[in-house]
């Protein structure tokens, strides 16, 4: 790709983004249960863990302050990525579905990168917000180094791109089952497993959860990186494992694009 | 009737002719019902137990949740919004029927339907279950709890949807009604783990009456209060949102007919 096609699609990016802000500041009800629903969000999950600790030391190893920082990056990672998901994955199944592909297609930007910021919801970045504030408190618990800081924006990069790999996966799906039933309700019910520390698999759960479908490495290897219990293998693992989605991604992408013909596929 | 019949059926028809909305929906249930298992397998091992319930007693609590949610949680305040908004709303007061009774039929009908394509797994569930079930109060007192907490729902959704009518965008107003009401429902907890002031409290009110009450009467567990009154209490509640959804709907179509012009 040259420097001239990456400037363009870096040009059209922030012009998309602008739009959103704009559109999100113009409807200040939005803002203001925005925020009330990302109060409430987070203050549930702690409520619903607290009670829990109120009865046990520690859940699978995890003490209170590590759950606490693992729901923190959960609802970082979460609020950061459904603000740029929520409402354009629904738009590419539904343009695949209806056939409206062809003029994304058209448009001088990768048309995967289009429907990760076409529509930005920046309300949905409060919950990033409150997560980040949640992890600051969490880490005052303990004593961070530098290391295990880098290392834990390090995998906070790879748990983002995991999330979006799976639900734009999951989305795509649409070019050979086009079903206009729930496939976003049904991600947004899955996506809540990577809010539990995934040392609560084993078995067949583990497999599940941990490799087919990864979701219990979406925020687990952040929060255990900034706490210093991060080995070395489960990192490569989970870096790997990122690698892999995009890769079939970009895969199935294009398999898709041969598939689809503009009329209904 | 007739013509709420037909609504009926072709809703039931539109999901049959599409069973894969019925997987998903299992599969929405399933999942997290799954990851509920592995953690409280976690949170109660060697025998420990919260508010007198163990690990097993947590499961069949997640599962009938679920299986209780699958019959009662109907999401028509997102339809009422969709319909508000998209302007289908102007072809439904169009015809001659009542607007709340069409919404009913079109949810007995979704329902139905569900029902029919899962039937063999709520059958696999229900003898899995069998020895957690309790018959004692009759299947007829369970089913009948399970439809009037359908209906409550019901009733206090429509009355949240009505909100549309108002407001430019209800994704967040309806956002932040599923946590509240999901957490004080007992969705996410049973009622039994809250302190005693919320539990006390919440015995008036009508979230638990969604979800936590018919469960535990499924269950044949201690809800703290009688069946009879409970159900005398879900039916106080049925009854003030029937008039309260009514009253906002009225309101809201007034509004809605200014804004058509």
């Amino acid at each position: 790709m040259s420097w001239v096609k990456l400037n363009k699609q870096k040009r059209i990016i922030l012009a998309l983004l602008k739009s959103g802000i704009t559109e999100t500041l113009s409807f200040s009800s939005d803002v203001l249960f925005g925020i009330i629903s990302s109060g409430l969000w987070i203050g549930i999950l702690i409520l619903f863990f607290k009670i829990i600790f109120l009865n046990v030391d520690t859940i699978a190893g995890w003490t209170w302050s590590e759950t606490l920082m693992l729901l923190g990056v959960y609802t970082t990672i979460d609020g950061l990525m459904m603000s740029l998901l929520v409402q354009n994955l629904p738009k590419l199944e539904h343009d695949i579905r209806e056939g409206n592909l062809d003029m994304v297609l058209m448009k001088p930007i990768d048309a995967q990168l289009f429907y990760i910021f076409r529509s930005v919801d920046t309300t949905q970045l409060l919950n990033s917000l409150l997560g980040v504030l949640v992890v600051l408190y969490a880490s005052t618990k303990s004593s961070i180094s530098l290391i295990n800081l880098l290392l834990f924006l390090v995998m906070i990069v790879g748990g983002c791109v995991l999330y979006y790999s799976i639900w734009f996966l999951w989305t795509i799906t649409t070019f050979w089952f086009p079903s206009n039933f729930g496939r976003t309700d049904l991600f947004m019910s899955v996506i809540q497993v990577g809010r539990y520390p995934s040392s609560i698999y084993k078995g067949v759960g583990k497999v599940v959860f941990m490799a087919i479908i990864p979701l219990g490495l979406i925020a687990t290897p952040s929060a255990l990186a900034i706490t210093g219990k991060m080995s070395l293998q489960y990192f490569f693992m989970t870096w790997l494992l990122v690698i892999v989605f995009v890769c079939i991604d970009r895969f199935f992408w294009k398999k898709g694009l041969k598939k689809y013909d503009g009329a209904g596929r | 009737m007739k013509v709420y019949y037909a609504f009926l059926k072709a809703t039931a028809k539109s999901i049959l002719s599409s069973k894969s909305s019925a997987w998903i929906l299992l599969l929405q249930a399933t999942i997290p019902t799954v990851v509920m298992g592995y953690l409280w397998t976690n949170v109660l091992a060697n025998g420990r137990t919260i508010s007198g319930m163990n690990s097993v007693d947590m499961i069949h609590y997640y599962v009938g949740v679920n299986v209780v949610n699958f019959f009662v949680w109907y999401a028509v305040d997102w339809e009422l919004n969709d319909d508000i908004h998209s302007g289908k709303l102007a072809n439904i007061i169009r015809k001659p029927i009542n607007m709340m009774l069409y919404y009913i039929s079109k949810m007995v009908g979704d329902r139905l339907a569900n029902i029919l394509v899962i039937l063999p797994i709520l059958l696999l569930l229900l003898l899995a279950n069998w020895k957690s079930i309790n018959f004692n109060t009759g299947l007829v007192k369970n089913v009948l709890v399970i439809i009037v907490s359908a209906l409550l729902w019901f009733f206090f959704s429509y009355s949240v949807g009505c909100l549309a009518y108002w407001f430019e965008n209800l994704f967040f107003v309806l956002l932040v009604k599923e946590i509240v009401v999901s957490f004080l429902s007992g969705y996410y907890l049973p009622i039994s783990t809250f302190p005693f002031v919320a539990k006390e409290l919440l015995k008036y009110l009508p979230f638990q009456y969604f979800n936590y009450f018919p469960v535990q009467i499924v269950l044949g567990n201690k809800t703290g209060v009688s069946w009879e009154q409970g159900l005398l209490t879900e039916l106080i509640w049925c009854f003030i949102f029937l008039l309260f959804s009514e009253y906002v709907n009225r309101k809201g179509l007034r509004h809605y007919s200014d804004v058509l012009g």
